[in-house]
């Protein structure tokens, strides 16, 4: 890595620093893997180096630094979409995994069982209340939910409560009561 | 049984479905146009159906969106910039400031809040709505949302009463909500409740 002596490169090393607290802190929200974090913070860190030392960028401007992570994510991902064979072993964190363990191997069979009632009743959902109650379920506040499908706060709302609402109307139907199965 | 149990249970039932093979997953350039927000509504709600039911899309789509909510300024964002000097060079003839008595207040803390008419109150065209401003230099988005959840008339103003107008067919006995979303200079935003009323017969 060239040493930071002049005013471009610690420019590039501050955005890069900057970049890789945002996606840090939201990829932490969401769960990700760090390796996946790293490896793409590095690809983008390697990439903005060679693209200043071609002198294919002049300037660092948020457009370009966006368009090299895009770049790299897409990489990651082709990566590890791969067939699992050809896979090493250990670094499947991000797509795929080479075995997917069994979540939960102490549930009880009506844990599973109400598990698999309550994914049935979603899927069940008209798709425009199914999207914002699956969002929910997943942990996004209406507010990202919003962000995120393009749509209006109260439209959001509307229809992650109604969607709520029908689905308790579904699992009560299927018996699931406040405290499970009744 | 309560949100938190309700999503553990789903996570679970999830992870057993995990589908490895991954045959039917969108593409790496489709998750991405999902978190960039270049689709049609249609288009994505139906990728986002699946990805939120797919343990390996939901991961690359929040590695996706990660990289792109630091980097651009949201659609939103422009949009909202264009219909506020949209609004503004055109003049909303819609709105206008009057008076009015304050109804029952809901909220609390940053929460826009609405002030007529009031919930379940029956609405016949023209119909006046009205909530509290915020702060200084805040717009608002007026919704009206029909049955479907759909919005049937929006509009944007800094004043703080909307008028629907005659032109907006409502149907008869039906349910709608309305809501304000408030938005102040600094890019931050606040919201109201959804307050219902019901169409009046013609």
């Amino acid at each position: 890595m060239p040493a930071q002596t002049d005013p471009q490169s610690s420019a590039l090393e501050a955005v890069l620093r900057r970049f890789g607290r945002m996606v840090r802190s939201v990829g932490a929200k969401h769960g990700l893997d760090d390796r996946d974090l790293d490896e793409v913070v590095q690809d983008v860190r390697i990439r903005l180096w060679r693209a200043r030392e071609t002198g294919t960028i002049g300037a660092l401007s948020s457009s370009y630094v966006y368009r090299t992570a895009r770049s790299a994510i897409l990489d990651l991902m082709r990566r590890r979409r791969l067939p699992r064979e050809v896979l090493v072993p250990g670094n499947d964190s991000l797509g795929v995994q080479l075995v997917h363990p069994d979540p939960a191997p102490d549930r009880s069979a009506e844990e599973s069982e109400l598990a698999a009632t309550i994914h049935q009743a979603v899927d069940d959902l008209i798709e425009s209340r199914r999207v914002p109650v699956r969002m929910h379920l997943l942990g996004y506040q209406s507010r990202e939910i919003a962000a995120r499908l393009g749509w209006s706060g109260p439209k959001t709302r509307n229809l992650l409560s109604r969607g709520m609402a029908d689905l308790r109307e579904r699992l009560r139907a299927r018996g699931i009561g406040p405290e499970g199965f009744s | 049984m309560n949100d938190p149990r309700l999503s553990e249970l789903y996570a679970e039932a999830l992870a057993r479905r995990a589908d490895g093979g991954r045959t039917a997953c969108p593409s790496p350039e489709q998750i991405f146009a999902l978190a960039e927000r270049t689709l049609p509504e249609a288009e994505r709600l139906r990728l986002f159906d699946h990805v939120m039911a797919c343990e390996d899309c939901r991961r690359e789509y929040a590695l996706a969106d990660a990289a792109v909510r630091p980097g651009r300024p949201s659609r939103k964002t422009l949009i909202w910039a264009i219909a506020a000097t949209l609004a503004l060079v055109a003049g909303v003839s819609l709105v206008r400031r009057t008076s009015f008595d304050a109804g029952r207040l809901r909220g609390g803390g940053n929460e826009v809040i609405l002030l007529s008419p009031a919930e379940a109150e029956v609405l016949s065209v023209p119909a006046t709505f009205a909530w509290r401003p915020t702060s200084a230099g805040a717009e608002y988005s007026f919704e009206l949302l029909g049955p479907s959840g759909d919005p049937v008339f929006q509009v944007l103003t800094s004043d703080t009463i909307a008028v629907l107008p005659d032109t907006v067919r409502l149907t008869t006995g039906a349910t709608y909500r309305w809501g304000i979303r408030s938005r102040l200079p600094d890019g931050s935003e606040s919201v109201s409740s959804l307050r219902s009323v019901r169409a009046a017969p013609r």
